[in-house]
């Protein structure tokens, strides 16, 4: 045994939780360095001093601070729970000008979606109905009918009631085809 | 220790748990002078103390329902006591160091300790106190813990290896070292 195994043992030597072997090594020890017998007995004279340490007593107003604390948190809790039944001032958890603010970035996207639904023929597609509402017109003028009309009168001012109730069947591939391209 | 009570701390938190709130005066009347012992010791000041065993009761009657049935009462009293003791240490070193960066360099070096020695007014029995009381205070926090759970508020091994979760055998250990410690530092002080 050397004096880290002494020190690190001599808790458990005061306390009599060593082995018989590990005793009387410890003992045998203890027998041939005195300033260590003289550690243990320091050491035993400590520890019955802390366990007789005067207790601290409390103060005088102790329990009625203490109670005092208690009541003033019970009121606490209860003026919580009346608090927290009160609506709250939020939609869906948001404040109104960030659920708003939300909604809008929302729509916003849901926008941009539709005009990323690529078109498909014969696929009604919300893009493909904003379209035709926007060529119809462009389809109802008589382009080539104007052409025919303006070539015999150039003059003549063009009048949508002249419109003929039968367009012949013209392909109109990419859109409106000007009398200027036909020339 | 619970023997000589008609109810055992667990048998006082269920029936405080319950409602009863003559369990949970029952239950103060109980720890309070171990809890401010342990408190008076760990931050050695009387009035942080009170403190800290006003807060810990305190909590034990907010957060009753967080103790579940499966520790010893008095492990998880003490729990909480020692991290509010901690709390409080914590506080009171961030005040100090506060306080001591708007001091001078002399009335830093003249800084008397907490505790001074009255030298002839003193027993000696208050004066050996005094100087393990001191000497205490020397001590890392975790030594500083586990001799007074140890020591002075005598519990077992195990509950202080649940108290400070860290297992049983370094508890042990760290016992035997902080004794060592406070041995020493007890020499130096004479």
């Amino acid at each position: 045994m050397d004096r880290y195994q002494f020190e690190d043992l001599i808790s458990e030597y005061i306390e009599g939780e060593l082995s018989q072997s590990k005793r009387r090594e410890f003992e045998n020890y203890l027998d041939d360095h005195d300033d260590c017998r003289a550690q243990v007995e320091s050491l035993r004279t400590l520890l019955l001093s802390l366990h007789q340490l005067s207790p601290r007593p409390v103060s005088a107003d102790f329990m009625p601070k203490l109670l005092k604390r208690i009541e003033a948190e019970k009121t606490r809790i209860t003026s919580g729970r009346i608090s927290s039944i009160k609506l709250p001032n939020t939609i869906l958890g948001f404040t109104p000008a960030y659920a708003g603010l939300m909604g809008a970035v929302l729509l916003a996207i849901v926008m941009v979606a539709v005009q990323l639904i690529p078109d498909r023929p014969g696929v009604i597609t919300p893009s493909r109905v904003i379209a035709r509402n926007t060529t119809e017109p462009v389809e109802a003028l008589p382009v080539l009918e104007l052409e025919s009309d303006l070539a015999k009168n150039e003059d003549s001012a063009i009048d949508s009631t002249d419109v003929p109730k039968t367009l012949p069947e013209h392909d109109f591939p990419g859109g409106m085809i000007l009398v200027k391209d036909q020339e | 220790m619970d023997n000589q009570y008609r109810y055992t701390d667990e048998e006082l938190i269920a029936r405080f748990q319950k409602g009863d709130e003559q369990a949970y005066i029952e239950l103060v009347n109980r720890y309070r002078d171990r809890l401010i012992n342990f408190a008076y010791r760990f931050v050695n000041n009387e009035e942080q103390a009170e403190d800290v065993v006003q807060d810990t009761l305190l909590k034990l009657y907010t957060h009753r329902h967080y103790y579940r049935n499966i520790a010893k009462f008095s492990t998880w009293i003490y729990t909480i006591a020692g991290n509010l003791a901690k709390t409080e240490l914590r506080k009171r070193k961030r005040h100090k160091v506060t306080n001591l960066s708007q001091m001078g360099r002399e009335e830093r070096e003249y800084d008397l300790p907490a505790a001074e020695i009255e030298s002839g007014q003193i027993v000696e029995g208050q004066y050996a106190e005094r100087q393990i009381q001191i000497a205490i205070q020397t001590l890392p926090l975790h030594f500083r813990t586990v001799i007074i759970l140890r020591d002075i508020q005598e519990l077992s091994y195990e509950e202080i290896s649940n108290i400070v979760d860290v297992p049983l055998g370094t508890v042990k250990s760290r016992i035997n070292r902080a004794r060592l410690q406070l041995q020493k530092a007890l020499k130096d002080l004479k």
